[in-house]
C-alpha cells in the first residue's frame, strides 16, 4: 500500500558554513492495506514532517514514497493533484484545520465539488450522509466552526475527508488537543471508519496508549531516524531499544509483564542540527559504550518484521 | 441562518459600544446624503457667477444662507457640491488602490520568492517617496485636472494594502486549514478566492477607511495647490485657494472648506480607529 524508503529531509542553516538540520534521515518503512502503523517519539524528532513529505506539501531531499506502486515524488504537479484525493491528512488542530469564516456545510461540500464527481443536486444529500457518519447532527451544518467544540471540529474534519473517499488517511496527533473523553470518541470513530471503509492509517502520535489501542505496527523515531520498528504487541512486550524501554518506562502503563524498571533518561534531545556522531542516541543512552561514539548502527531484523537500529541487539 | 443573524448583530451590537465608530459614521452618513441631495439641497447653481452680489457675508441675506465668494456665487451650494466631489474622489481612488493593491499583495505573500520580491521592490521604490510630492510630480506630468490627482493618489496609495495584504496572507498561509485545502487538491485560485480572501477582509476594512481620510485630505491639498479641478469646479481645495485672498475681509470662504474638509477626514478617522480596535484583536484571523 505505502512503502517508505529513505526519506530524507534536511534544512539549510547557518549564514557562514553550510549547516543542515536534519529534520528527516533516511527513514523506512511499510504500511499493508488497512493496516495502521503508529509512528511515535518526542516533539521535534521529525514524525510530523514525516507525514507532509509523504503527501509531498513538502518537498523532501531524497528518498522514495510508494504509493500502490506509484512513485509519489516523481510525479508532476498536475498528476500529483489527481492521486492527492486518495491521501488525506488530519492535523493536530481541529480549530485551525477549518476555514474560520466558512460554514460546515460548505467546508463539507468543499472536497465534494472539487472532485466532481458528485452531481450538484446531489451535494445536500450526501453532506447530511456524512456528518451523520461522523455522529454530528444536521443542524450543525449552518454552524461556525467558532460555534462547535474541539471534538466537533475533528469529527466535521473527518466528514471533509470521508468525501474525498481515500485508500490512506495520514493522523497527526488527532487528539492531542482534545479532552480525553472526547479523545476516546474520535479514536473509537476512526477504528470504526476503518472497518468500514478499509482505510490505511499512518498514525503519527507521541501518545503511547493512543497508539496501543489503534496500531499494528509501531515505529520509534529519534532524531530524524526510526530506531525500531515492529508489531504493536513486540514493541510493548519485547521492545529492544534503549530508547524505546525508556518512552515505554516513561508512559506510565499498568506493567504488562512483571515489574518494569524505570528508565530515566538524562540531558536534553540534542538539535536537528548537531546530531551526535556514532550513534544518535548515545549522548542519552544508558548502555552506551566505545562503539556508540564511533561507529552508527545498523537496522537489524531481530523478528518477524521486528527491526531495531541498536549495537546490542 | 438564525446563527448568520446572530453574528450579524453581535456585531453591529459592538459598533454601538464604540463611540468613536457611532460618531465616525453618523458624520459620514450625514456627509453622504448632503452629497446625494445636493441638487435638492442647494438654494442656488454653484457655479453661476453674479457679479452684483460679491462677496456676502454668511448669515446676512436669505438667499444666500452662506454668503457667497469673490464671483457672487452661493456658497452653501458650492460648499454641498463639494461634498460630492471629495467623497467621488476618495471613493474611486480607495477601490482602485484596494482592488491593485490586495491583487498584489496575494499574490505576493502567497507565491513569495520571486513575484514576491519583484512587488515588494516596487512598493518600496513608491514608499522612498514622500507620497505627496509623488503626487505632485505625477499630477505635473499628467496635466492639472480631477483624473490626475486620481492617478497620481492611486500611483501612491495601493502600496498600503499590498503590505498590509501580504502580511495577513503570510500568516494565513501556515494555517492548516489551507494546507488541508491543498491535499484536498484545490488550486491556488480557489485557495486564493475562497479561504484567503475572505479572511483578510477584516484588516482591509480598516485601512480603507483610513485610506479614505487620507485620500480626500491630499485630494484637497494637490487641489489646493493647483493640480486639481480648475474653476469654477466647486471643489473644497479649490475653494480654499480661492478663498485665501480675502481671509482678513471675509474669513468664512477659508474657514467654512476647511471645516468641512477637516469634519470629513476626522469622521473617517474614527470610524477607521473604531473599526481596528473591534475588528483586530477579536475577531481577527491573525490571533
Amino acid at each position: 500500500m505505502l512503502e517508505v524508503e529513505g526519506l530524507t529531509k534536511y534544512y539549510p542553516s547557518g549564514v557562514i558554513r553550510k549547516q543542515y538540520a536534519k529534520a528527516v534521515d533516511g527513514v523506512s518503512f511499510k504500511i499493508g492495506k488497512g493496516k495502521t502503523l503508529g509512528l511515535v517519539g518526542e516533539s521535534g524528532c521529525g514524525k510530523t514532517t514525516i507525514g507532509r513529505l509523504i503527501l509531498r506539501l513538502i518537498e523532501p531531499t531524497a528518498g522514495k514514497v510508494l504509493f500502490d506502486g506509484i512513485d509519489l515524488l516523481a510525479l508532476k504537479r498536475k498528476e500529483l493533484r489527481a492521486i492527492r484525493s486518495r491521501m488525506q491528512m488530519i492535523f493536530q488542530d481541529p480549530d485551525s484545520s477549518l476555514d474560520p469564516r466558512m460554514k460546515i456545510g460548505t467546508s463539507i461540500a468543499e472536497p465534494l465539488k472539487l472532485q466532481g464527481a458528485t452531481p450538484k443536486d446531489k451535494i445536500g444529500q450526501k453532506i447530511l450522509e456524512l456528518v451523520e457518519t461522523v455522529g454530528l447532527h444536521p443542524e450543525h451544518i449552518n454552524r461556525y466552526p467558532y460555534q462547535l467544540s474541539g471534538g466537533q471540529n475533528q469529527r466535521v474534519v473527518l466528514a471533509r475527508i470521508l468525501a474525498m473517499n481515500p485508500d490512506l488517511i495520514i493522523a497527526d496527533e488527532p487528539t492531542s488537543s482534545l479532552d480525553v473523553s472526547v479523545q476516546a470518541q474520535i479514536l473509537n470513530l476512526m477504528m470504526d471508519l476503518q472497518s468500514t471503509f478499509g482505510h490505511t492509517y499512518l498514525f503519527i502520535t507521541h501518545d503511547l496508549d493512543v497508539v496501543r489501542i489503534m496500531a499494528d505496527h509501531i515505529a520509534v523515531m529519534y532524531l530524524g531516524r526510526i530506531v525500531e520498528i515492529g508489531k504493536t504487541h513486540d514493541i510493548f512486550n519485547g521492545a529492544k531499544h534503549p530508547y524505546t524501554h525508556a518512552l515505554l518506562s516513561a508512559a506510565m502503563m499498568e506493567p504488562a509483564a512483571g515489574q518494569r524498571e524505570r528508565v530515566i533518561l538524562k540531558g536534553e534531545t540534542p538539535g536537528p542540527t548537531d546530531i551526535p556522531a556514532g550513534c544518535r542516541f548515545h549522548t542519552r543512552c544508558i548502555r552506551r559504550e566505545e562503539i556508540c561514539m564511533l561507529k552508527d548502527p545498523e537496522t537489524v531484523e531481530v523478528g518477524d518484521g521486528h527491526y531495531v537500529a541498536c549495537h546490542f541487539v | 441562518m438564525a446563527q448568520h443573524n446572530n453574528q450579524f448583530m453581535d456585531v453591529i451590537e459592538r459598533f454601538k459600544e464604540s463611540r468613536s465608530v457611532t460618531i465616525g459614521a453618523t458624520i459620514i452618513v450625514l456627509f453622504c446624503l448632503l452629497a446625494i441631495f445636493a441638487p435638492q439641497l442647494s438654494p442656488n447653481n454653484p457655479t453661476k457667477a453674479c457679479l452684483d452680489d460679491r462677496l456676502i457675508s454668511p448669515f446676512t441675506e436669505f438667499r444666500y444662507p452662506l454668503g457667497t465668494d469673490h464671483l457672487g456665487r452661493c456658497f452653501l451650494s458650492r460648499l454641498l457640491y463639494g461634498t460630492r466631489i471629495s467623497l467621488m474622489v476618495g471613493i474611486t481612488v480607495v477601490s482602485i488602490s484596494a482592488t491593485v493593491g490586495i491583487i498584489l499583495g496575494v499574490v505576493s505573500g502567497y507565491y513569495g520568492g520571486l513575484p514576491d520580491a519583484l512587488i515588494m521592490r516596487l512598493v518600496d521604490a513608491t514608499l522612498a517617496f514622500p507620497s505627496i510630492f509623488l503626487a505632485v510630480a505625477i499630477a505635473g506630468i499628467l496635466g492639472q485636472g480631477l483624473v490626475s490627482v486620481m492617478i497620481a493618489l492611486v500611483v501612491v496609495d495601493w502600496t498600503k494594502y499590498a503590505r498590509v495584504v501580504r502580511g495577513s496572507v503570510l500568516s494565513l498561509k501556515e494555517k492548516e486549514f489551507i494546507e488541508s485545502a491543498r491535499s484536498l487538491g484545490a488550486t491556488d485560485l480557489h485557495i486564493m478566492a475562497r479561504h484567503i480572501l475572505p479572511n483578510i477582509v477584516a484588516p482591509i476594512i480598516v485601512v480603507a477607511t483610513l485610506g479614505m481620510a487620507y485620500v480626500i485630505l491630499s485630494a484637497a491639498a494637490l487641489s489646493f495647490l493647483g493640480f486639481g479641478p480648475q474653476p469654477p469646479t466647486p471643489e473644497w481645495g479649490v475653494m480654499l485657494n480661492a478663498g485665501r485672498v480675502y481671509m482678513r475681509t471675509e474669513p468664512h470662504l477659508t474657514i467654512l472648506p476647511g471645516l468641512a474638509i477637516m469634519a470629513m477626514v476626522l469622521a473617517f478617522n474614527l470610524l477607521g480607529d473604531g473599526l481596528r480596535d473591534i475588528l483586530d484583536p477579536k475577531r481577527s484571523v491573525i490571533e
